[in-house]
């Protein structure tokens, strides 16, 4: 195990004063899920028995304006506040009563990786395109519904916390732009750490009033070979009761990165030493430090280019491309042009970052941590700065149906949005220098010459310049909304 | 499983609640661009056509959060409406719904249209 850089010194959210009482209050994450929990049942209401038009229903409206353009603000300034807050984990009460009748499997290890989840956002980012999700309420709200019962199955039959590591495209989305944010998880003191009798982050804590074990045993041999006593006899001043590990298997003192961390905080719970910080870091840090697995580096390079893919899909050059496509192949078949088109797109760019990398997409890929989050973030900020006040007249006009004492507020009028290139552009450009930047800093590792160096960062460099001249482009084009690729 | 499901999805989207209710509304051909524009309109009324001097019009874009763009429509009779200067202020996919009421009950229609830039 590597010892993280010491964050003692640093900045813990945990320890500003309201904040950090309200996260680590037993509850703080259920106070957070409820209200999503609320909103996502209205969505589904809506969405079933609204009015069938997007910028007219809460279901169209809360998720691909309102909860896209939140998750990317969040993760940008704050961490993975979706996750923490996620109402699909409410399941967990369900999943619990269900794991009573249901078989308990083993998640196959050939899954335990993240190409599973690769495929099922790559199939996601499709559907979304070919069924015009974003323009139906009631696909929105089948789309809740599913994702629901997914989690709930998932996590019945197998371990808590696999849906979210290895098969929920929303998380998956989410741990891949986190390694960008500022925020991480890390223990404060490492020496206790390495004395921690029951590794508690991980294995999860049950305290009574003269014992102190692992909740359901420890996790892993690694944990279990540096342990002599798997149940203690303490004195114990912490909260008594039963506090759940980290589902998704992250052991504080190693987190080097975000990378499933789904910021539950049951870690900082389940210490009994209050030894879990969580850090403020510079939003480079992984980037420059993180060497991950394949899956995840191929997860995060499909990542970077869909999100151009999935921007350009609403400038009319994507249209014209369509069409051209169409003569071309002599098809009008909208599933083919589009597979053609979005595969050549993640295809051709993630193919062009393996070169650049040399083959070594694992010690480069950190070099799109910022451009992923810039291009996602930027196309969601876009939707969200022209329609954030249109969810609250769409889900006063859902709760009157419900009979609730609400007032109608009308829609406001249509707004295009060009203004907000010019923040774009800036969030572009940001993402390059800091790209560019974390180039240097691989190029630069073992001590180069300055030659060297240059050789090293040149295919990079172009890489960068690269896709954020893509960035840039699609962004200064006009946002058109279109449900028939060809006219 | 997801396949599964997206094909129970699209099965499921042919019993999506309709928005059209009574009345069927066809478009002038012509050729749409961003600004104010005027809009021909033809209103039917199971297949006949349908008269009213309080035709109200509303426009949205397919994509969610795009606000709403509203005005009414004059008749020039045999169902037919022009609608003046109605605010297409965005390009991309927009649908025209026109409602009226009859006997009380809300009648209403829509129209697909492309604006293009
Ligand atoms: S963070 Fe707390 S529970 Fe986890 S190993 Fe360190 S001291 Fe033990
Ligand atoms: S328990 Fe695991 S997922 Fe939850 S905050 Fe701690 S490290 Fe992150
Ligand atoms: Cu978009």
């Amino acid at each position: 195990m590597t010892a993280s850089p010491q964050p003692s010194s640093r900045w813990d959210v945990l320890r500003v004063p309201l904040v950090g009482a309200f996260l680590r209050w037993r509850y703080s994450r259920f106070a957070l899920q409820l209200p999503l929990l609320l909103i996502a049942a209205l969505c589904v209401y809506d969405g079933l028995t609204g009015r069938q038009l997007a910028p007219r229903n809460t279901a169209t409206v809360a998720v691909w304006v309102h909860y896209r353009g939140l998750v990317a603000l969040a993760l940008a300034v704050a961490g993975n506040l979706f996750c923490a807050a996620c109402p699909l984990m409410l399941t967990r009460g369900p999943t619990k009563l269900l794991k009573r009748f249901v078989p308990q499997l083993e998640f196959p290890k050939v899954l335990r990786n993240k190409y599973g989840v690769l495929g099922l956002t790559l199939l996601f980012l499709f559907s979304y395109e070919y069924f015009d999700l974003w323009a139906s309420p009631w696909l929105t709200a089948w789309l809740i519904l599913a994702y629901f019962a997914a989690a709930l199955l998932t996590d019945a039959l197998f371990p808590v916390g696999t849906f979210c590591k290895y098969v929920c495209p929303l998380g998956n989305f989410n741990f891949a732009l986190s390694v960008a944010s500022p925020t991480q998880i890390s223990a404060i003191d490492q020496t206790v750490c390495q004395s921690c009798e029951g590794k508690y982050c991980l294995n999860g804590r049950v305290e009574t009033a003269t014992t102190r074990a692992p909740l359901h045993g420890f996790k892993s041999t690694h944990v279990l070979l540096e342990l002599p006593m798997v149940s203690t006899m303490v004195n114990v001043s912490a909260t008594r009761g039963a506090f759940p590990g980290c589902e998704t298997d992250l052991f504080v003192p190693a987190i080097q990165s975000n990378t499933d961390c789904t910021l539950c905080l049951n870690c900082v719970r389940a210490c009994p030493y209050d030894n879990v910080a969580l850090t403020v870091r510079s939003p480079l840090t992984e980037a420059t430090t993180l060497r991950p697995r394949a899956d995840w580096a191929w997860f995060i390079t499909v990542l970077a280019w869909a999100g151009l893919v999935n921007a350009f899909a609403m400038i009319p050059p994507f249209f014209a491309v369509a069409a051209w496509l169409s003569d071309l192949l002599g098809t009008r078949d909208e599933a083919l042009l589009l597979l053609v088109i979005q595969g050549t797109g993640i295809g051709v760019g993630a193919l062009l970052t393996w070169v650049a990398a040399r083959g070594k997409l694992r010690d480069w890929v950190g070099v799109l941590f910022p451009l992923t989050l810039a291009v996602w973030g930027g196309h969601y900020l876009f939707h969200f700065v022209t329609g954030y006040n249109t969810l609250l007249p769409n889900a006063f006009s859902a709760l009157e149906r419900l009979g609730l004492p609400v007032t109608a507020l009308a829609l406001p009028g249509v707004v295009r949005g060009d203004g907000i290139f010019w923040i774009q552009a800036v969030i572009s450009y940001a993402a390059l220098v800091a790209a560019g930047w974390v180039a240097y800093r691989k190029a630069a590792r073992g001590g180069r010459d300055a030659r060297a160096v240059l050789l090293e960062l040149l295919p990079m460099l172009l890489l960068i310049v690269f896709f954020n001249t893509l960035t840039l482009l699609i962004f200064s084009q006009p946002m058109q909304a279109r449900g028939s690729l060809l006219q | 499983m997801k396949r599964v499901l997206l094909m129970l999805l699209t099965l499921l989207a042919a019993c999506a609640p309709q928005n059209a209710n009574g009345l069927s509304v066809t478009l002038a051909p012509g050729r749409y661009s961003v600004g104010r524009r005027d809009v021909l309109l033809e209103v039917q009324r199971d297949g006949k056509p349908f008269e009213t001097q309080d035709l109200n019009i509303e426009g949205n874009m397919t994509h969610a959060g795009m606000g709403t763009v509203s005005g009414s429509a004059a008749a020039l009779g045999g169902g037919r409406y022009r609608v003046k200067n109605f605010d297409f202020n965005m390009s991309g996919d927009w649908i025209l719904t026109v409602s009226a009421t009859e006997n009380g009950k809300t009648l209403t229609g829509e129209v697909k249209l492309g604006v293009a830039q």
